[in-house]
């Protein structure tokens, strides 16, 4: 009876046991995370490596690679036949693959553990990389059109009466200006993101808008670079400064008087406007006009 | 008149024999008990023993190759616990919900047995009547002699 009785708790224990042993094995199942890093080419045609990662908290052991596209499921090989395929955790692992397997953008590459986890991921997206936005946000380069502002590079200074630039006042940083600054003048940084040059003419304007009192905008008009045309070339991607100087676009007479901050304390908005014309590659001119909202306002400081 | 008397210093049997007798006696009637007890034991052991076994019997699908209008499929069984596997059925079933059942006899297994760790790769050769649609959602199971499974779903 006594033996019977060893023999009846001997077997519940060994069951006991091996539920354990399982219990640890799920266990360890569920610390396993492994991702596909990178997929090397030999020739731009066919695999020749993958690079696993192993981003769990327990070692895994790879124990087989699949490819998968649109026709089949096909087991390329078991790695740890050739190769130590342990990987420590956060660890990567390079493993060559057999030759001969061709490079396919479409089919997945799928990696497998020896405890049953998986990983998968397209082949074009290991080589190449995830799709970049069409469009990543910039505020330091917000343009709709061929000019593209340099929103850090504007900045603001003192005029003599005639226009001419004061020797005495440095070049201020834009963002705010003081009340009452009287006669001065806008300095902008563009850059011509086309691929045709432009050429931009008297009328284009750099134009203050109150907040509070839109009605009460002030224009600076260009100060062109060549004074006989009255325009101002921009070359495809060069960056060039703009200045704006005067209260109407500039005469060849040279009568004109320049722009006066005469604002009282208010946040502005700052539309810049462009006219002029496009030289076409055929040699010919199209017309040109462009606006740039300014991203941020200016203020007007007491 | 006959008169009975009792001789007190008779006996029938002698101690030795009275205790040979209840031994035996003892010994017959505990048999049937003894088989019974060790019966039970070893039913109780195998009881243990299975269900260990079929505790620590656990298989992963890793991968399935079913394709619309291809009259084959290869399954790809990974055995991830203690006790070594054998694969008895395969049922695929339809998005419809018609149920296709492959037994031992229909499909190859490549190894027949594995044990932890190893790959096990199923391949039914014919398909029989049921012929697998393109970009359809079909789930695969798998089942061990055991009974125990895995379930994949796999788009065609």
């Amino acid at each position: 009876m006594f033996s019977i009785l060893i023999g009846l708790l001997l077997a519940f224990f060994d069951y006991n046991l091996v539920v354990f042993e399982q219990m640890k094995i799920e266990d360890e199942r569920s610390q396993e995370k492994i991702v596909l890093s990178g997929l090397e080419l030999d020739n731009e045609t066919c695999l020749s490596a993958v690079s696993i990662k192993n981003k769990g908290t327990i070692e895994v052991r790879i124990r087989a690679i699949y490819v998968a596209n649109s026709t089949t499921t096909t087991l390329l090989c078991d790695p740890s036949t050739y190769m130590d395929t342990h990987i420590a955790p956060d660890i990567s692992l390079n493993m060559s693959l057999p030759t001969g397997i061709s490079f396919e953008p479409d089919a997945k590459i799928i990696v497998a553990t020896e405890r049953g986890v998986k990983t998968k991921e397209y082949e074009a997206l290991l080589v190449f990389g995830p799709p970049k936005p069409e469009w990543e946000y910039d505020p330091t380069k917000l343009y709709i059109g061929p000019l593209m502002l340099q929103f850090d590079a504007f900045w603001y200074r003192r005029t003599r009466g005639d226009g001419t630039l004061d020797p005495n006042d440095p070049w201020h940083p834009g963002w705010s200006i003081p009340k009452g600054f009287g006669y001065c003048a806008w300095n902008i940084t563009i850059m011509n993101i086309d691929d045709r040059n432009i050429t931009i003419n008297r009328f284009s304007t750099f134009n203050v808008v109150p907040n509070d009192s839109p009605s009460n905008q002030l224009p600076w008009y260009l100060e062109p670079t060549n004074q006989t045309g009255l325009t101002q070339f921009l070359p495809v991607n060069e960056t060039r400064n703009i200045i704006y100087i005067w209260a109407d676009p500039k005469e060849p007479s040279g009568t004109n008087r320049p722009q006066k901050m005469t604002l009282p304390e208010c946040t502005c908005m700052v539309f810049l406007t462009f006219f002029g014309v496009f030289h076409e590659h055929d040699g010919t001119t199209t017309t040109y006009a462009q606006t740039i909202p300014f991203e941020a306002a200016i203020t007007v400081v007491g | 008149m006959t008169t009975l008397k009792i001789h007190s210093n008779c006996r029938a049997l002698s101690p030795i024999f009275a205790t040979l007798i209840i031994l035996a006696i003892v010994t017959v009637l505990f048999i049937p008990v003894f088989v019974w007890s060790t019966g039970l034991t070893a039913e109780t052991k195998s009881f243990w023993h299975i269900s260990g076994e079929i505790a620590t019997e656990r298989i992963v699908i890793e991968e399935v190759n079913l394709r619309g209008g291809i009259q084959n499929c290869t399954i790809y069984v990974r055995n991830i616990g203690k006790t070594a596997i054998i694969v008895d059925d395969v049922f695929i079933s339809s998005p419809d919900g018609s149920l296709n059942i492959y037994e031992k006899a229909d499909f190859n297994t490549e190894p027949d047995s594995v044990v932890q760790g190893d790959l096990m790769t199923i391949t039914v050769s014919d398909l029989g009547g049921f012929n697998p649609v393109g970009n359809m959602t079909y789930t695969v199971k798998v089942f061990t002699s055991r009974g125990v499974g895995d379930t994949y779903q796999v788009v065609a």
